[in-house]
């Protein structure tokens, strides 16, 4: 590990540490009256995933043509 | 955790609010209460919002003897589907046999790798147009076999759902709200929840015990139909890794949260950060009202869910947005072409991109509202 790359990991972590510090600070508990919503379970399925992975997919290890989606379909007719 | 007879909310209330609740059943008025509580906690509290709050989430029942007109009935898909029916899908023998059948399909995968499917198998027909059509009819059917999945597990253990079309962060979804799960156990909430999944494993594992049969020669071989197959493998191993990205709401998530023990993990997390950012700009934090433990989960998940939106963000902003663009222009092309082959095309590929600009739009708008409201 580089110096520079050393001195990044020392500030990244220092500032996480503080930031959670502070949350415990920030936390106070009131005592008032509160309802807290509980919440709603929710069960999914994305639409088009397959889809859009296999666009991406099929244009092959060029990026360029994986931004381009179907341009890259190797069934696709020119 | 308190709900109505409804079920179509759940709440906590911290003991304050407990007391004050037990205070409403006797017949005192609402300043007398307030009083009461104020000598006993040391300072004012405000009954009143508390009360239009309960009102509004359906559980008062009487004002002054007048009955509350509640209209918070959750909506249920198929109610005429009711426990006795279908609670023996999900019965302990039918889950060993659906245990039996993975495990014979993990060894025929394991003695047949040529069975797993590459990307590849996307494109089961040289027909461009063909494939198009057939892959969005496949991957809406399996969708919705997924949800009602869900939906039947729930009616299992007693719990109406209800299927409807949502959004998370830019992925369009077909959503079913099993809420009333919160009033049973931990472990009766699990089988629901990971129902959808446990459908997709199934169906991929009765195609490859297919597979070894036609090879055997005891079904008819067939290669249009091995493509097909191989392709809806496909397609439900996606969704499967996808119910993975738990940084937003998806199956896993629920299961996270379920084993986890957060009442509110995906909220907790999300005013856990905006909590921070106030406190960085000198601004006085929401108060949480979490106990010691659920706030370290809150505190490890919003880490997840902060670093995967970010990364869903970056990389939609890169390749997702590109791509959306270069599939409408691409439609508009060919819907200019003069046959009927390409407007067809065209045609679909421009409501794919549309449902999904528009999602997006629909998110941008909510997400705003939302955070107004709030």
């Amino acid at each position: 590990m580089t110096s520079d790359s050393e001195y990044f990991m020392k500030q990244s972590l220092k500032i996480i540490t503080t930031i959670f510090v502070n949350s415990l600070e920030g936390v106070r508990i009131l005592k008032k009256l509160r309802i807290r919503k509980v919440e709603e379970l929710s069960t999914t399925a994305a639409f088009g995933m397959a889809i859009w992975a296999a666009h991406g997919l099929s244009s092959g290890k060029d990026w360029g043509a994986f931004v381009s989606g179907l341009k890259g379909n190797p069934h696709r007719p020119a | 955790m308190v709900w109505p007879e409804s079920k179509t909310n759940f709440i906590e209330l911290t003991p304050e609010s407990f007391e004050a609740l037990n205070l409403l059943k006797k017949d005192l008025t609402i300043s007398e209460i307030e009083k009461i509580l104020e000598n006993k906690f040391g300072e004012p509290v405000n009954l009143k919002e508390f009360v239009l709050e309960l009102i509004d989430l359906g559980f008062v029942k009487y004002v002054n003897h007048i009955k509350i007109k509640n209209n918070k009935k959750r909506k249920t898909t198929l109610s005429s589907i009711k426990k006795s029916h279908v609670s023996w899908i999900y019965s302990k023998p039918m889950l060993y046999f659906y245990i039996f059948l993975v495990s014979v399909a993990l060894l025929i995968l394991f003695f047949n790798p040529s069975y797993f499917p590459s990307y590849t198998d996307f494109f089961f027909t040289e027909n461009y147009l063909f494939t198009l059509i057939i892959s969005i009819i496949t991957a809406l059917t399996l969708i919705l076999i997924h949800e009602f999945a869900h939906l039947i597990a729930g009616k299992a253990v007693g719990v109406d759902g209800n299927i409807s079309i949502g959004m998370r962060l830019f992925y369009p979804v077909a959503e079913t709200n099993l809420t009333g799960l919160w009033s049973l156990p931990k472990k009766q909430r699990l089988i629901p929840l990971l129902a959808g999944m446990l459908n997709d494993i199934l169906i991929i594992s009765i195609i490859l015990i297919a597979f070894r049969l036609s090879d055997f020669g005891l079904l008819p071989k067939n290669t249009g139909l091995f493509n097909f197959g191989k392709f809806i493998i496909l397609i439900l191993s996606y969704g499967i890794i996808w119910q993975f990205l738990f940084f937003i709401r998806t199956d896993i998530y629920f299961v996270v949260v379920t084993l986890s023990g957060a009442k509110n993990l995906y909220g907790d997390a999300w005013q856990f950060i905006s909590n921070q950012i106030s406190i960085f700009f000198g601004k006085t934090p929401v108060s949480l009202q979490l106990s010691n433990k659920e706030l370290r989960i809150v505190k490890g998940y919003s880490i997840f869910m902060l670093s995967g939106t970010i990364i869903s963000m970056l990389s939609f902003i890169y390749f997702g947005i590109p791509i959306l663009y270069e599939i409408l222009m691409q439609s508009i092309n060919l819907i200019k072409l003069n046959d009927t082959a390409s407007f067809i095309e065209g045609s679909i590929l421009f409501i794919i991109a549309s449902i999904q600009i528009i999602g997006v739009l629909y998110f941008i708008i909510q997400s705003t509202r939302k955070a107004k409201k709030d």
